[in-house]
């Protein structure tokens, strides 16, 4: 993890060998980051989506068209939640 | 066995004459430190294998005796079942569909993570994130987000002008949305691969460039023959998965619509653990898992095989 190695030149990404024209560079690391943000986006934006969802009552779940932020906070999905899973007689 | 040598002849002839010095002496210890591995193997592992096959022979519900039916289970398997081929078709499209598109995402996402940029590290720890986290959780998660009403992937999608679709529901698009859900985990094939690619010595990398490679010459003549053993590690480990899934058709879509991704675990799974008021058929279902387990073998042994025409072996790694 520590020593990486220095891999084929790809847009500007390395900084060991610098590219020879410098204006396709720029290009290149904006693309680059784009393409970083979008993976980052795909991992993430379901797990943020989890979290809103634990915060919307139980019918704004089921809103047409589903809303990305709740309406109305509702924290009692955690303290249910929570409540329910230690309590003795579950389910 | 390859032109390519690193003088590892003789180091090799000299450690193998090392190894036979010593042996003699030592077969007794040896024996004794590996006897927990191998009883608690003969225990959890052998038994339940040589059980599993003799329940296979058999009518079993799990309460009464088991009778002995012979070759029974498997000709009403391949002769009578009406859902064993469908079963086994799923399988298959699952395999195909998911197994290449996950070593190449992986590797894709390896190369882009073994570059040097500000930010890499997010990038690689949140490409691994859903690897790592409760299975159950993230595929109910994926049911919600697929729902084509309620859905946010198709409120994205309408957003934006896109074409929406049925995912999960529809006959033809359940299967590759299972697989979808299923590639939302490559993370786990990545950092595999990503440990591969920094493996690979630099000096190759150097002379590539002295030589005046382009990348992709780079990329076909260095890296892929290069990490090409773990190629073959990964898709034995993938196609060997991607065989027995189960948790992703049981929760996003149980099977449906009709036995669309009803995969042949799902299958067995439903025999032998069916829902309340049926009778569990353990000996049949035990009869599907040796059916599975030999399509297992068998295709691994295939991939084993035909490996030495692409993969490259280094003779001094050993």
């Amino acid at each position: 993890m520590t020593a990486l190695q220095t891999e084929p030149t790809l847009a500007g990404a390395t900084q060991s060998v610098p590219p020879a024209k410098k204006k396709p560079r720029l290009v290149g690391t904006t693309a680059w980051y784009v393409v970083a943000l979008f993976i980052c986006a795909v991992m993430v934006v379901p797990l943020l989506w989890m979290i809103t969802i634990g915060l919307k009552s139980r019918t704004a779940v089921f809103d047409i068209p589903p809303k990305l932020l709740p309406h109305e906070w509702t924290w009692s999905n955690f303290i249910n939640g929570r409540r329910r899973s230690t309590s003795r007689n579950c389910c | 066995m390859n032109s390519v040598s690193f003088g590892g002849s003789t180091t090799k002839r000299r450690s193998r004459g090392g190894m036979s010095r010593n042996a003699g002496s030592d077969v007794k210890a040896a024996y004794l430190f590996i006897a927990p591995a191998v009883i608690g193997f003969l225990v959890f592992v052998g038994y339940p294998l040589i059980r599993s096959f003799y329940l296979a022979l058999t009518k079993y519900n799990g309460l009464t005796d088991p009778v002995f039916v012979g070759l029974g289970n498997f000709r009403r398997l391949f002769t009578t079942d009406p859902a064993f081929w469908p079963a086994l078709r799923a399988t298959g499209y699952l395999v195909l569909l998911y197994v290449p598109l996950s070593l190449v995402l992986g590797l894709a996402l390896a190369m882009f993570c073994n570059q040097r940029f500000a930010g890499v590290r997010i990038v690689r720890t949140l490409a691994y994130l859903p690897v790592v986290l409760p299975a159950v959780a993230t595929i109910t998660l994926w049911k919600f987000i697929l729902d084509p009403q309620v859905g946010l992937l198709n409120t994205i999608l309408d957003r934006l002008g896109l074409p929406t679709s049925l995912w999960l529901q529809g006959p033809s698009t359940s299967m590759p949305s299972v697989v979808m859900v299923m590639l939302w985990g490559v993370g786990g094939t990545m950092i595999i691969f990503l440990a591969a690619l920094q493996a690979v010595p630099t000096e190759l990398y150097e002379a590539a460039r002295v030589d005046g490679a382009g990348p992709w010459s780079v990329f076909f003549r260095i890296t892929l023959p290069m990490i090409s053993p773990i190629v073959l590690l990964q898709v034995i480990l993938q196609t060997t998965a991607a065989l027995q899934t189960f948790n992703q058709p049981k929760i996003l879509t149980n099977g449906g619509p009709g036995f669309s991704t009803k995969v042949l675990m799902l299958s067995i799974y439903e025999n032998g653990f069916p829902t309340l008021g049926r009778i569990p058929q353990l000996g049949y279902a035990s009869a599907q898992v040796w059916v599975l387990f030999i399509i297992i073998i068998a295709v691994i042994a295939l991939t084993a095989k035909f490996s030495s025409l692409w993969t490259y072996s280094d003779s001094t790694s050993d």
